[in-house]
């Protein structure tokens, strides 16, 4: 639904619920005098209250709560939620937990780029509504599309119990570990899902983009040697090197009045951008060689400054992942034993604080948890990708848009949903609210 | 329906014919209301068959992801699926929409109307596209009342179980014996 009104040089193009992201939101962008005054994206989930609601929980409900804050991306949930909570506690996993914490991740790369890629985001660059009519010009694509999400899916139901909302992780590890033979089978998926993901990268690579480029700060993990999911410090394009205990001493979430979801800055002002994008422009050198090739015949060297090409670096992530998962895959042992256990402290018990920041597909999460003796959550915080792309979004739509005001209404409309589509906004994720304090004086 | 014996003549003669049976898919949210009610009828359903001499159906409870649902009925030829659907009519009414014969009217498909992921009547449409629908695919939709987070059933979509349920095994060619009548 759009609505655009014009009188005496003003302008506003609105579109009042955005198709094709996860969540409700909307846009709101106001011209006058044939410049870009006001651009609001807009959030309008109800708040949800996750981080209140987990205060009085224990240590060991947090992945399974966290997990429903998303439908898509429950793994990257869960695990910045077991890694955080591992940190408070000072429990150091078992062997070969690691390596199937990153296949679990892998899998849910794989399924929501894939699905974000196919059946979201391609439809705009082919002139589609969406992807039930693109898929009947396109099936093979289409078909491509959903056997790479099931693909993925595969891997999450195989490690987590279920490709939606996992069972199976727990702090400390999971609940059980698969026996090597287990994997075989997901072995010979993820094979074809290989052949797939490169015939995708093909595939969107030779799809038209919109002429347009923007130096945004780019900010994700970096591993000495791996392309991030679990671990890693939090580093940026403008310099930054922290760890995750550091991460609220930099960046800051603000309240705005026309949205539900949080603003996040980094060092006071500065808006930047997490997700495919900066992963991408801060550790390519890490993909392995058969995903460098593919970027090379693509013709997507880093950095890339064109949002609108993200859709060519979500595939080169898909292909990672599943290149990754089969490495994971040929290589595993099964743990000796599947979690370890959290020993209390002879004087402080369970209590302290803990961090972690994950990759989910859509960029950084951090959650930080405070726990009491008895190991009870009392106080946590959660800040999901979207909310640190927000005001980055808004500030790449009014740079879009400033050049293309004389565009009729629907073409200009449609450019900027194509771009909001471009971060994969995950609305539903970014929903959550401070807390309201009340003083008196 | 008098005179027809337990189990059924029509999944009697499939048996005999090396068919499986037809698959019955229950779609809903527990936790919406009215939105259970594919899962609860598809369980009761499931109950009320088991026991009987021959296999009336096979049972699948799902939450309607598409691609969910494009994999589940692949290589199926006949598929019931029975989820909550708004058509406009009174809450509580049965709708039967053959799905495989003609594209779901544009007020089912209801494209645009939801932001959150893809549901029924994308995977309806995308296997239509792809090639991908079962050769007979019907779909049973009682129309909500109320579809409130963390709400029971209504009353209303309760009592129209039994019509739904009946409606259902009539389709199947099989009654059981256990059809309670006007309860």
């Amino acid at each position: 639904m759009t609505d655009a009104s014009r009188e005496s040089g003003t302008r506003e193009i609105r579109v009042d619920y955005l198709p094709r992201v996860e969540g409700e939101g909307s846009l709101r962008l106001r011209v006058a005098g044939g410049r870009v005054k006001e651009v609001q994206l807009a959030i309008f989930e109800p708040p949800r209250f996750f981080e209140g609601f987990l205060r009085g929980r224990h240590y060991t409900e947090a992945p399974d709560i966290t997990a429903r804050i998303c439908g898509i991306c429950p793994v990257a949930y869960q695990m910045s939620a077991v890694h955080a909570m591992e940190d408070a506690l000072g429990i150091a996993p078992p062997d070969g937990v690691r390596e199937l914490r990153r296949l679990i991740y892998c899998g849910e790369w794989i399924a929501s780029h894939a699905l974000h890629v196919t059946m979201l985001h391609a439809p705009d660059f082919l002139g589609y509504p969406d992807a039930i009519a693109m898929a009947a010009d396109h099936p093979q694509a289409v078909a491509r599309g959903l056997a790479l999400k099931a693909a993925g899916n595969a891997a999450m139901a195989l490690v987590g119990g279920r490709e939606v909302h996992p069972i199976n992780v727990r702090v400390g590890g999971f609940h059980r570990v698969p026996r090597r033979a287990e994997l075989r089978p997901l072995a010979a998926t993820l094979e074809q899902a290989r052949e797939q993901a490169l015939a995708l990268v093909e595939w969107t690579a030779a799809l038209p983009a919109p002429d347009f480029e923007a130096d945004n700060l780019a900010v994700a993990l970096r591993h000495p040697d791996e392309y991030p999911l679990n671990e890693g410090r939090i580093v940026s394009t403008g310099g930054l090197d922290i760890a995750a205990p550091a991460y609220d001493d930099h960046f800051e979430e603000r309240h705005l009045p026309y949205t539900t979801a949080l603003h996040s800055l980094l060092d006071g002002e500065q808006s930047y951008l997490v997700g495919p994008l900066a992963r991408y422009a801060l550790n390519y050198e890490r993909l392995p060689a058969l995903v460098r090739e593919a970027a090379e015949s693509a013709g997507v060297a880093p950095p890339v400054r064109n949002p609108f090409r993200s859709i060519v670096v979500r595939a080169l992530e898909v292909l990672f992942a599943v290149e990754e998962a089969l490495r994971l895959i040929a290589e595993y042992e099964q743990p000796a034993r599947p979690f370890a256990e959290a020993e209390p402290h002879e004087d402080s018990g369970l209590a302290g604080t803990g961090y972690a920041v994950t990759e989910a597909p859509r960029g950084l999460l951090y959650h930080r948890y405070t726990l009491d003796e008895e190991g009870t959550i009392v106080d946590a915080k959660i800040v999901p990708p979207t909310s640190q792309n927000q005001r980055t979004i808004e500030e790449d739509l009014a740079a879009f848009a400033a050049p293309r005001l004389d565009l009729p209404e629907p073409e200009l409309t449609h450019g900027c949903e194509q771009l909001i589509r471009s971060f994969d906004p995950c609305i539903s994720c970014a929903t959550h609210f401070l807390d309201l304090t009340v003083e008196r004086r | 329906m008098a005179g027809r014996r337990a189990g059924g003549d029509a999944s009697a003669a499939r048996r005999d014919r090396g068919e499986s049976a037809p698959l019955v898919i229950g779609v809903g949210n527990r936790l919406r209301g009215d939105d259970a009610i594919g899962l609860v009828a598809a369980e009761r359903l499931r109950a009320r068959l088991t026991g009987l001499s021959v296999t009336c159906a096979r049972f699948l409870l799902s939450d309607g992801d598409s691609p969910a649902l494009l994999a589940a009925w692949e290589g199926e030829r006949r598929v019931l699926l029975l989820d909550a659907l708004r058509a406009g009519a009174a809450p509580g009414t049965v709708h039967r929409v053959e799905a495989s014969e003609a594209p779901l009217a544009a007020r089912l498909a209801g494209s645009g109307a939801s932001t959150h992921g893809l549901g029924v009547a994308a995977a309806v449409e995308l296997g239509r596209a792809l090639g991908r629908l079962p050769a007979s695919l019907v779909i049973y939709g009682v129309e909500p009342a109320a579809i409130e987070h963390g709400a029971p059933l209504s009353a209303t979509c309760e009592r129209a179980l039994e019509p739904l349920l009946q409606a259902v095994e009539e389709e199947l060619g099989c009654m059981s014996s256990a059809s309670p009548v006007g309860s």
